[in-house]
């Protein structure tokens, strides 16, 4: 009987140990696994911050190049500064300057640049800021589409 | 029994870290592949951007080099043109081709060189390729950009093409023969009464640079196809037969050539098209006017545009390709 007491003790403690063991590897793993998740959010945050950016960006540079009453209207000043909101709250800052690059003896806007710079808050670090640099150029040689 | 439900706990365990695991994984390589194919595209659209504008920096530099010039400025751009430069699917000597790095640019005159390529670009992977099609349509210019982005851009690498068509005032639309004097004043450069006759709106100037080019491309009475247009300053009597029914020329002997007697063509040189002596003084009537045929100074231009300066061809804006 006492064999059998002593080996039913060891028996019970192995079990405890055990899952505790067990309960350690599955906190390492979900820990690892929240890690995992969590790198993968930020990184799909970041890209869609950057996403919105681009979109700002080469929405005001397809502007540039149409005529429209709209896209006129956006650019009667020279430079100028816009702020956009996300719906998550966070605000995106799009500055633009036009500037010619002309030569001698030619009209000054034989060859124009514009140069858009959107920024936007870094949520990892505090204070920090994210640029996105946009360009594009645009000849005054007129398009001859008829009479 | 307790020692199989041990194991079981921690067989359990293992078994589930390793799904979670796996499934961890496959979400993050999920948003990764996604996040990646969200900055490829970035890269695509930076480089289309950069593309772009090097083709706008081309067009800017083809119409400060073409306007206001005269029009013997076309032989100085395309002195360094070789059919060695164009794409291989243009492999005829009627094709021109002159391709563009930003050194060859910088070196042509300060007008272009004032006129930089975008700073976003690889210049040792970018260039800009102008090509035309001297016997067909000297007067337009295809140019192709292409770029690939530079260390300091993020989509560092990437590459884009793409082409827009110009006219360039080489020629212009022909129109019927004039056979009264148009009313109103005179035109200020000196076009005499025959010459508008024959050529049209087509200036001399135009005609000889036509000339120029295709003698720069080696189009000959040999090469096929054949040369079509010469542009003659030699006095001395011709004596090359040129011209077929199929490709008539046109053989035009300057003012220079006939600055004391107009050269005479041999009896044995047969001309298939049409030869004009141009006088002494180019304001004066020709000396003698044989076979008229317009065809080789008849190009396409579009009705009513006004030719003398530089603009685009309407729809010929295309995303890569050569």
């Amino acid at each position: 009987m006492p064999f059998n007491l002593s080996e039913k003790h060891s028996l019970g403690g192995f079990t405890v140990l055990e899952a505790l063991f067990a309960s350690a590897i599955l906190a390492l793993g979900l820990f690892g696994s929240f890690q995992l998740s969590t790198a993968s959010m930020a990184a799909n945050q970041s890209q869609r911050n950057l996403d919105i950016a681009s979109g700002l960006a080469q929405d005001l540079a397809e502007c540039w190049q149409v005529p429209s009453v709209f896209c006129i209207s956006q650019f009667q000043n020279l430079q100028n500064t816009g702020a956009h909101s996300t719906e998550a709250g966070l605000q995106f800052e799009r500055n633009w300057n036009i500037t010619a690059i002309s030569t001698q003896g030619t009209v000054p806007t034989l060859l124009q640049n514009l140069q858009i710079s959107v920024k936007w808050p870094n949520q990892d670090k505090l204070n920090g800021s994210n640029e996105l640099r946009w360009e594009i150029r645009r000849a005054s040689t007129p398009d001859w589409v008829g009479l | 029994m307790n020692q199989h439900s041990g194991m079981a706990n921690l067989w359990s365990a293992i078994c589930l870290i390793f799904t979670t695991s796996m499934l961890g994984w496959i979400t993050l390589r999920s948003v990764m592949s996604e996040t990646q194919r969200s900055q490829q595209q970035l890269f695509a659209a930076q480089a289309l951007a950069s593309s772009e504008s090097l083709l706008e920096t081309a067009i800017a530099q083809i119409d400060s080099v073409y306007s206001g010039q005269d029009i013997a400025i076309d032989a100085a751009f395309w002195r360094n043109a070789s059919n060695s430069q164009c794409p291989i699917t243009l492999t005829s000597p009627q094709w021109q081709c002159l391709k563009w790095t930003p050194t060859e640019a910088v070196m042509f005159d300060n007008r272009i060189s004032a006129l930089a390529w975008p700073e976003s670009i690889d210049v040792t992977n970018s260039f800009v390729l102008f090509v035309r099609d001297v016997r067909m349509a000297p007067h337009k210019i295809k140019i192709t950009a292409q770029i690939s982005l530079n260390s300091e851009q993020p989509g560092v690498g990437s590459r884009a093409t793409v082409q827009q068509s110009l006219y360039i005032p080489i020629s212009a639309p022909w129109t019927p023969p004039a056979l009264e004097p148009a009313s109103g004043p005179e035109p200020t450069e000196c076009t005499p009464l025959e010459w508008r006759k024959t050529f049209g709106n087509i200036k001399p100037a135009q005609l000889k640079a036509i000339s120029t080019a295709q003698l720069q491309t080696g189009l000959s009475s040999l090469s096929q196809p054949s040369r079509t247009v010469y542009w003659i300053d030699s006095p001395l009597t011709w004596t090359q037969s040129l011209g077929t029914h199929n490709a008539p020329v046109a053989l035009i002997f300057s003012d220079t050539a006939c600055a004391l007697r107009c050269p005479q063509i041999a009896s044995q040189a047969a001309i298939t098209g049409m030869v004009y002596f141009q006088s002494a003084n180019a304001c004066q009537n020709p000396v003698g006017l044989l076979t008229l045929n317009p065809e080789a100074y008849h190009f396409d231009w579009p009705i009513g545009i006004d030719a003398s300066r530089v603009q685009r061809v309407s729809g010929s804006w295309k995303n890569a390709g050569f």
